[in-house]
């Protein structure tokens, strides 16, 4: 990307659409995924003018919305740790016993049921992976990003990106492979 | 399998191997079956995740996305006009700060001096002995009655015993004051004195003042000031002809600028209020006019009981003129009278309007009141004023016998925060 300033509408054109599928990948649901992809798309337009174009635009904004993201999560697990914490002083527990993801409930993602069921376990099997290792996998399958460009989403060497991907590949497999979970 | 061949199986699916690493692994994938095995299930997840459909953005994306970015720009424009007072962490103490400054300006201003002016009777009240307030208090031995000035109710505990003393001693002896003392047996009233009059300054005071005075003609600013210096000038001839000693309050400098200035202006509106009502007694006011205010102050003392003889008959019209605030219109009694000092503006515009002896003692009323009961036989010389008490000199008459000096008397009053009725009565 040269140094011509981009337009706001070019920018969301190219990049709302993507940056929404990051989210919906991260967060798991449309909702949480429409807010935190607008959020970082507005953090994007408010810093655009200042974009040097040293990187993809598109790096750019995914760094914003990963980083908004990790922040998310990071406050969520704070507010389940006191509300964990709260629950067993005064002697109970609602029963959850892990992080959840953000989630809402949401209609089907997609209409054909016959694939419904496979995404449906593997975006589950995703929001099972910890935050750095789902990141790297849907930047590198859904968002197609090369070694170097998820290095520089996530401020990681190229090589350290290589084998946390292998990794997490690994754990998602296994996930996959528990029964009925069949991909 | 070591994971450093499946890492670069992994690599090796994403065509991020080096061209030396790719042929490599090529190689052994040609010669492994479980390579392989492994390659394709390394596949089969990274696929799996590929297919999950793409989402177009939902309807009405943008548009939110835009009303959410005005807000947001709404509310960071707001933030920074607030920064620019201050940073937000800092307000709690900048609140704390200028709370605390603003408690100390207020703490300053209203802790070291009460309302430094109140209008003279706003809180006095000349009640008879009949509606005075019934202490539920017994102090009757709490009263010191006894001679030493420095007597306190600790000391003198055994009322027979101190009035021995009392009477043993002789009052009288203690007043070693330099004021001229009238002879034994000459009654100590409030009798006209008609020796003052001559060679007495006010004696000046044209007769056309008072009579101004009296009918309420307007006087210019030097004819009112004249006139009522001329009633304080009496006033003071009066306290001395009668050998008061002078009134001895505890802060002896802060009491004598207090009596020279708010004494002084009270008096002045307390004058002219009695000025202004019909004077029972014109002539007697004509020919002695310099002692117009203790007269006046006589005059309201006999109505009130406190000459020592059975009152003249109530002025009705008097009482009614000034009866609005001082609220005796309804009737006093002819022997008996009081006094509620709630604060010192009340007390040096009673101590006036009564006609009792002396400049009105300094006293912090602050929130302690005492009310003096005065019974026509009993006759108050001084009244000495401390912080916690007030002792009140005071001498015992008989009717028909001389005023004897060694029937004098002293109370000492406790100040109580609730009004106490004190009888000034024989013991």
């Amino acid at each position: 990307m040269g140094s011509n300033p981009v337009s706001e509408t070019e920018f969301l054109e190219q990049n709302a659409e993507l940056v929404f599928n990051l989210a919906l990948r991260l967060t798991g649901n449309r909702a949480d995924a429409e807010d935190l992809s607008q959020d970082a798309l507005i953090r994007a337009l408010k810093a655009l003018p200042g974009f040097r174009g040293e990187s993809m635009a598109s790096t750019w904004v995914y760094r914003i919305t990963v980083n908004a993201w990790k922040n998310r999560v990071r406050s969520e697990k704070r507010r389940h740790f006191w509300k964990t914490v709260t629950l067993g002083l005064v002697g109970g527990d609602d029963g959850e016993d892990e992080v959840r993801d953000v989630k809402a409930d949401d209609p089907p993602l997609d209409a054909d049921l016959a694939k419904e069921e496979t995404a449906k376990m593997v975006q589950k099997s995703l929001l099972e992976l910890d935050e750095d290792d789902r990141a790297i996998v849907v930047l590198r399958e859904i968002a197609e990003k090369s070694y170097g460009e998820i290095g520089a989403v996530l401020g990681l060497a190229e090589g350290t990106v290589k084998s946390r991907l292998f990794r997490a590949r690994a754990k998602l497999k296994g996930l996959l492979e528990q029964p009925g979970k069949q991909p | 399998m070591k994971d450093d061949m499946r890492e670069k199986l992994s690599a090796y699916l994403d065509g991020a191997l080096t061209e030396a690493e790719r042929r490599d692994v090529e190689s052994r994938l040609a010669a492994s079956s479980d390579l392989r095995g492994e390659l394709e299930s390394l596949r089969a997840v990274s696929q799996a995740v590929k297919d999950l459909p793409k989402s177009p953005l939902p309807a009405g994306y943008i548009a939110r996305l835009q009303a959410r970015r005005a807000r947001a720009r709404a509310r960071d424009g707001a933030e920074r006009r607030e920064w620019v007072l201050l940073p937000p962490a800092y307000r709690p103490v900048a609140f704390a700060l200028s709370s605390a400054l603003v408690a100390i300006v207020l703490w300053d201003r209203f802790s070291r001096t009460q309302a430094p002016f109140q209008m003279p009777y706003a809180s006095v009240k000349v009640i008879p002995q009949s509606e005075a307030p019934v202490s539920q208090i017994d102090f009757s031995n709490r009263i010191t009655v006894g001679k030493d000035v420095s007597a306190t109710p600790e000391a003198v505990k055994n009322d027979s015993r101190a009035k021995a003393s009392l009477e043993s001693l002789g009052f009288a002896a203690r007043r070693d004051a330099p004021t001229p003392r009238r002879a034994p047996g000459q009654p100590m009233e409030f009798a006209e004195d008609t020796s003052m009059a001559a060679g007495a300054p006010a004696a000046s005071t044209p007769a056309s003042l008072l009579a101004k005075t009296k009918a309420g003609v307007q006087m210019s600013e030097e004819e009112r000031s004249r006139r009522n210096e001329e009633f304080i000038m009496g006033l003071e001839k009066e306290k001395r002809s009668m050998g008061i000693a002078q009134v001895l309050p505890r802060r002896a400098s802060a009491a004598a600028a207090r009596g020279a200035s708010a004494g002084g202006s009270f008096g002045g509106s307390d004058m002219m209020m009695l000025q202004a009502s019909p004077e029972p007694e014109p002539q007697a006011l004509a020919s002695n006019t310099p002692s117009l205010v203790s007269r006046a102050g006589r005059a309201a003392s006999k109505r009130l009981g406190f000459g020592g003889s059975p009152a003249p008959e109530l002025d009705k019209a008097e009482l009614s003129a000034s009866g609005e605030r001082l609220d005796y219109a309804a009737g006093i009694p002819s022997d008996d009278a009081g006094l509620v000092f709630t604060d010192g503006n009340s007390l040096a515009s009673s101590w006036v309007l009564l006609g009792l002896p002396g400049n009105y003692p300094a006293v912090d009323y602050w929130s302690r009141r005492a009310v003096l009961l005065k019974r026509s036989s009993t006759k108050i010389l001084e009244i000495r004023a401390g912080e916690e008490s007030v002792q009140v000199y005071f001498r015992l008459l008989s009717p028909g016998e001389a005023s004897d000096p060694t029937k004098d008397r002293f109370a000492t009053i406790p100040l109580e925060p609730k009004p106490v009725s004190l009888l000034l009565l024989p013991r």
